[in-house]
């Protein structure tokens, strides 16, 4: 059984329909990469199975728990780590403060200080900032904020939108190369990234989506060898 | 007229006095604007029923208004959840005109209620120690204002550490700032708005208890002390609640200094009138940041 089954997702704003029978799953310890273009519905997708958003139709089961009728706080304790595109810090809170919030739930809280060593060990300038609020650091520490807080929430299954996003290119592949870390250390990772090429390295599967569709699906090195795929993400 | 320099400084004195208290109403008013984006506009009436209660429980059951205080905060407290769950809880997406009308509902109710249950009387608090007074070489204070000063300053400070050191004030604190991160964190938002909602408006009937032991009560008292909460907390900065601690006792003295210097009746023109300057000069208020 894997670990997250979306079938048949159906999504919409309003009178706009934004996901189209969506369905795709996720084995645990793998890193999953979805992938398309601006507007296709990744964000959504993710909105949807963290609880932000609630389908029209269709099922997510997580370990075999039906989500779609759970509140987000639910299904963050179930163990799923939604890390948004944007960041979305508390900006008036200090780093640690931000940190000991993604401890809340009772999975996350008895082990923070074991997770603010192993986040400090990955990001050391998150400790030398510490105290420092939040809203007042740079694009790329705020975005080592944004991961370092979902390691702290201690989940089975991670997140990601666009964690590369607005940050240099070393820094962008840093983040790619701790992803793939995360997975051997046994996370199973769900991963939104505008750098299809550096996605589909790490990724062990990928599904390509397209005005809410899944038009494609296969191994990271399928799809970085598949035609259309090198025409319409790649540049090539 | 002659105004001394020891007349300035008694008008400063009673003005922090008093302002600590306006502090406290507004206090809660920005715990609650802060977290759910809501003007509580029943936040004066919910502060009268803490000063009634105060009254009653002396009246029938001879407790001490120190004694009463965690009382009237539990009692409202627990009336701010309800009202939380029955009515804000159903209008926070809803436009801003359905949300005041909403909050000036709860108003209507309380107010009302309050003068159809007690009549709109008058009525004062008197303990053995309300005529007491503290004697300094320059001034006199009275006992109950420098207790209402001093417990003011504690519930300031219990706020401040539940908000800043314990999980639960995080939490409200997060929720405030992004509410989707919070809940993606695991915080139950609606649990944070209830618990929000409950300490603001039970602040506030603190500040009604300790103002029940020095000035008349009466069901229709919450007007006043709801416009000058709503003027401190824009004054010191929507949502900072430490702002507001801080601008209820600028507005104090400010009151206090100008009844001395042009006319008691004109306080309350004056500390509207610096509130309108300040609001010119800096539309974000005193203290931009947020708790
Ligand atoms: N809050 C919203 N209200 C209405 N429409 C929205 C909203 N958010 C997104 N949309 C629309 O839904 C569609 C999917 O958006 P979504 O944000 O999921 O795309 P995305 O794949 O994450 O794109 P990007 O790469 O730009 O982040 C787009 O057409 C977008 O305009
Ligand atoms: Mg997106």
């Amino acid at each position: 059984m894997p670990m997250l089954e979306v079938s048949n997702l159906n999504v919409y704003y309003g009178d706009m329909h934004v996901l189209w029978d969506l369905s795709f799953s996720i084995e645990e310890h793998e890193i999953v990469a979805l992938l398309g273009a601006n507007g296709a519905g990744k964000t959504t997708t993710l909105k949807t199975i963290s609880g932000v958003l609630r389908p029209r139709s269709g099922s997510i089961r997580f370990k075999g728990v039906e989500l779609t009728k759970l509140p987000p706080h639910k299904i963050a304790e179930l163990g799923i780590a939604h890390i948004p595109e944007g960041r979305q810090l508390f900006p008036w809170m200090t780093v640690l403060e931000n940190l000991k919030v993604a401890a809340y739930t009772k999975r996350a809280r008895s082990r923070l200080s074991e997770s603010l060593e192993t986040v400090y060990r990955l990001f050391p300038v998150l400790k030398e900032r510490s105290s420092q609020l939040a809203g007042t650091l740079s694009g790329g520490e705020q975005q080592m904020l944004a991961i370092a807080r979902g390691l702290v929430m201690r989940p089975e299954l991670l997140m990601l939108d666009e964690p590369s996003l607005g940050l240099a290119p070393k820094l962008a592949l840093e983040v790619l190369e701790l992803v793939k870390t995360l997975r051997d250390e046994g996370y199973t990772v769900l991963l939104v990234e505008q750098n299809v090429h550096h996605a589909l390295r790490i990724a062990d599967r990928a599904y390509i989506i397209e005005t809410g569709r899944i038009v494609k699906e296969g191994s990271g090195e399928e799809l970085l060898r598949d035609e259309e795929v090198k025409r319409a993400y790649l540049g090539i | 007229m002659l105004v001394s320099l020891a007349d300035v400084a008694r008008a400063i004195v009673s003005g922090v006095l008093i302002g600590s208290v306006y502090s406290l109403i507004a206090m809660g008013l920005a715990l609650i604007w802060g977290v759910m984006d809501i003007i509580n506009f029943a936040q004066g009436d919910f502060m009268m029923l803490g000063a009634f209660t105060t009254y009653w429980l002396l009246e029938l059951a001879g407790l001490d208004p120190l004694l009463s205080l965690p009382v009237s905060f539990a009692l409202v407290f627990a009336l701010g959840v309800l009202t939380q769950r029955v009515v804000i809880e159903r209008i926070l997406q809803a436009p801003m005109v359905s949300q005041i009308s909403a909050t000036f509902a709860v108003l209507m109710m309380i107010r009302y209620g309050a003068e159809a249950a007690f009549g709109p009387f008058t009525r004062r608090v008197v303990t053995s120690y309300t005529g007491t007074v503290l004697r300094f070489s320059w001034t006199t204070i009275p006992l109950t204002r420098a207790i209402a000063f001093s417990i003011s300053l504690v519930v300031a400070a219990l706020l401040y550490l539940f908000l800043t050191r314990t999980y639960v004030g995080l939490a409200i604190r997060a929720t405030s700032q992004n509410r989707m991160a919070a809940s993606l964190m695991g915080i139950d938002i609606r649990r944070m708005y209830m618990l929000a909602f409950g300490i603001g408006v039970g602040v506030s009937a603190v500040g009604g208890t300790l103002l029940s032991t020095f000035f008349p009560i009466y069901p229709e008292m919450g007007g006043f002390f709801c416009l000058i909460a709503f003027i401190i907390v824009v004054f010191g900065g929507f949502g900072s609640i430490f702002g507001a601690y801080i601008s209820g006792i600028i507005i104090g003295v400010t009151e206090a200094v100008s009844a001395l210097f042009i006319s008691p009746t004109l306080k309350d023109v004056v500390a509207f009138l610096l509130f309108i300057i300040i609001i010119l000069v800096k539309p974000r208020g005193l203290f931009g940041a947020r708790m």
